[in-house]
C-alpha cells in the first residue's frame, strides 16, 4: 500500500466494519426461551451462540423436575447457521421444569457452558 | 485456569517462539546479511537451528494433546485416539493444524538438509502464517474473517521478521569489532535498520487492526483481564520500540566515536530479545483469554 490515504482509509473501513466479536460462544437465545413457560411438548431445542460452534464438542443434557435425564437426540448444527445448535426431543414431555445444561466449543477452541430452564404447563 | 490450560499456554509461547526465531533469523541472513558474512553466520546458528526445529515440531505435537484435553474438558482424553482423530479431522482447529504441522515437517527437513537460506525463510514463514489460521482470528465469518486472519497472519510475520532477526543481528553486532568483517558487518545493520522502520510500524499498525477485529474497539478496556494484559503488552511493546529507536539514533551514530557504544548496543538488543519473549508469552495469554467476559 504506497499511498498512506489508502492505507488510512483501509483501516477506517475495517474499523467502521468491526463488531464486537465474543471470541468465546455465549449464549444468546434459545427455544424454548430460557425462564419461558410453554404450552406444547417442544420437540427439538435451538441454541443460538455469538459464535461458531465445533459440533463434537458441544452439546446438552435436559434433567427434569425430578432430576432424571431426558433422553435427547444427536444434536446438529443448523447447517443456515453454524451457531445454532439444534438437539431434538424424541419423546413427550410431562408437564414441569426443565433444566437445560450446555457445554459449548467455539471454532476459536475455547470453551463455555451454562444452565437455563423452562417450564411445560399445558 | 487449569493444569492442561497452563501446559497448553506453555506449549503455544515455546512453539510461537521458535517458528519466529528460525522466521526472522533465517529471514534476516537470506536478505539482509551480505553472503560472506551470512554463511559464516549460519554456521554459528547450526547449534541453534536444530534444537530449535526440534521444539518447533515437539511443541506443535503437543499443541494437539493439550487442545484435545482442553476440548474435551477431561485430561484422558489427551492419550485418547479417537478423541484425537475428532479433533484432527472433525474441527477447524484440526484442520488447520494438520496443514501447519506438514509445514512444520517441510521446514524441519529443509533445516535437516541445510537448505539455502531463501528457501529455509520462506518454509518457516509459511510454518509460522499458518499459527495465525487458529484462535481467536476464526470468529468472524466471511470477508471480515478472511480479513482477520490476515491481519494476523501479517502481525506474527511480521513481529517474527523483527524479534527473530534480533539473534543473528547480535552475531553481527560482534563482527563489528572484527577488520575483516566490519564493512560487511556495517552494510548488514544498515539494511536491518532501514527495513527495520517499516516492519516496527507495520507491527503496530497490524497490532492495533487486530485488537480492533476482536474487541471492536481501539482502547482497551482496562477493568477486564483481558484489557489489563493487553496494556501490559502495549507497555512491553512500547519498551521494545524505545531501545530500537535509542539503539539506531543515538548508539549507532556513536560507534565510530565511542568505542563503548558497541557494547551498549549488543546488551540492549539482547535485552530487546527478552522483552520479545515476554511479550510472546502476555500474547499467548491473551489468545486464551475471552475477550468479553459475559
Amino acid at each position: 500500500m504506497r499511498s498512506p490515504f489508502l492505507s488510512s482509509a483501509v483501516f477506517i473501513g475495517i474499523v467502521a466494519l468491526a463488531t464486537p466479536a465474543l471470541a468465546h460462544a455465549h449464549l444468546l437465545r434459545a427455544v424454548p426461551a430460557a425462564g419461558s413457560t410453554v404450552k406444547a411438548s417442544p420437540t427439538e431445542l435451538r441454541l443460538k451462540f455469538s459464535e461458531g460452534l465445533e459440533l463434537a464438542f458441544s452439546g446438552v443434557t435436559v434433567t427434569g423436575s425430578d432430576h432424571a435425564a431426558i433422553k435427547i437426540g444427536a444434536p446438529s448444527l443448523d447447517p443456515a447457521d453454524p451457531a445454532v445448535l439444534v438437539v431434538p426431543l424424541p419423546g413427550d414431555l410431562k408437564p414441569g421444569r426443565y433444566a437445560v445444561d450446555w457445554h459449548a466449543t467455539a471454532t476459536d477452541t475455547h470453551k463455555t457452558k451454562g444452565r437455563y430452564d423452562f417450564t411445560l404447563t399445558p | 485456569m487449569s493444569v492442561v490450560a497452563a501446559a497448553l499456554g506453555l506449549v503455544e509461547w515455546l512453539h510461537v517462539a521458535a517458528a519466529m526465531l528460525l522466521f526472522g533469523g533465517e529471514a534476516f541472513l537470506a536478505f539482509l546479511v551480505p553472503d560472506g558474512l551470512a554463511i559464516r553466520l549460519a554456521r554459528e546458528r547450526r547449534r541453534l537451528v536444530g534444537p530449535a526445529a526440534a521444539l518447533l515440531g515437539l511443541t506443535g505435537f503437543a499443541w494437539i494433546l493439550f487442545q484435545a484435553g482442553l476440548m474435551a474438558g477431561d485430561p484422558a482424553a489427551m492419550t485418547d485416539p479417537a478423541t484425537l482423530a475428532t479433533v484432527l479431522t472433525g474441527t477447524a482447529f484440526g484442520q488447520a493444524w494438520l496443514v501447519h504441522l506438514g509445514l512444520v515437517a517441510i521446514l524441519a527437513g529443509a533445516l535437516v538438509a541445510q537448505a539455502r537460506c531463501p528457501v529455509t525463510a520462506v518454509l518457516a514463514g509459511l510454518a509460522l502464517a499458518t499459527i495465525g489460521l487458529v484462535g481467536h482470528a476464526t470468529i468472524h465469518a466471511g470477508l471480515l474473517g478472511l480479513a482477520h486472519r490476515a491481519n494476523l497472519i501479517l502481525h506474527l510475520l511480521l513481529a517474527g521478521a523483527w524479534l527473530g532477526a534480533l539473534v543473528p543481528l547480535l552475531g553481527v553486532m560482534r563482527c563489528l569489532a572484527e577488520p575483516a568483517q566490519r564493512s560487511d558487518a556495517v552494510v548488514a545493520l544498515r539494511r536491518f535498520s532501514s527495513i527495520g522502520h517499516g516492519v516496527v510500524a507495520l507491527v503496530l499498525v497490524t497490532g492495533a487492526l487486530n485488537t480492533v477485529l476482536v474487541l471492536g474497539a481501539l482502547l482497551p478496556d482496562a477493568t477486564s483481564p483481558y484489557g489489563r494484559l493487553l496494556l501490559g503488552k502495549v507497555a512491553l511493546v512500547a519498551a521494545m520500540v524505545w531501545i530500537a529507536v535509542w539503539n539506531r539514533y543515538v548508539l549507532v551514530p556513536n560507534l565510530r566515536a565511542t568505542p563503548a557504544a558497541a557494547g551498549s548496543l549488543h546488551r540492549l538488543t539482547a535485552l530487546n530479545v527478552t522483552i520479545g519473549g515476554a511479550v510472546l508469552l502476555v500474547s499467548v495469554v491473551l489468545g486464551m483469554t475471552d475477550p468479553l467476559p459475559a
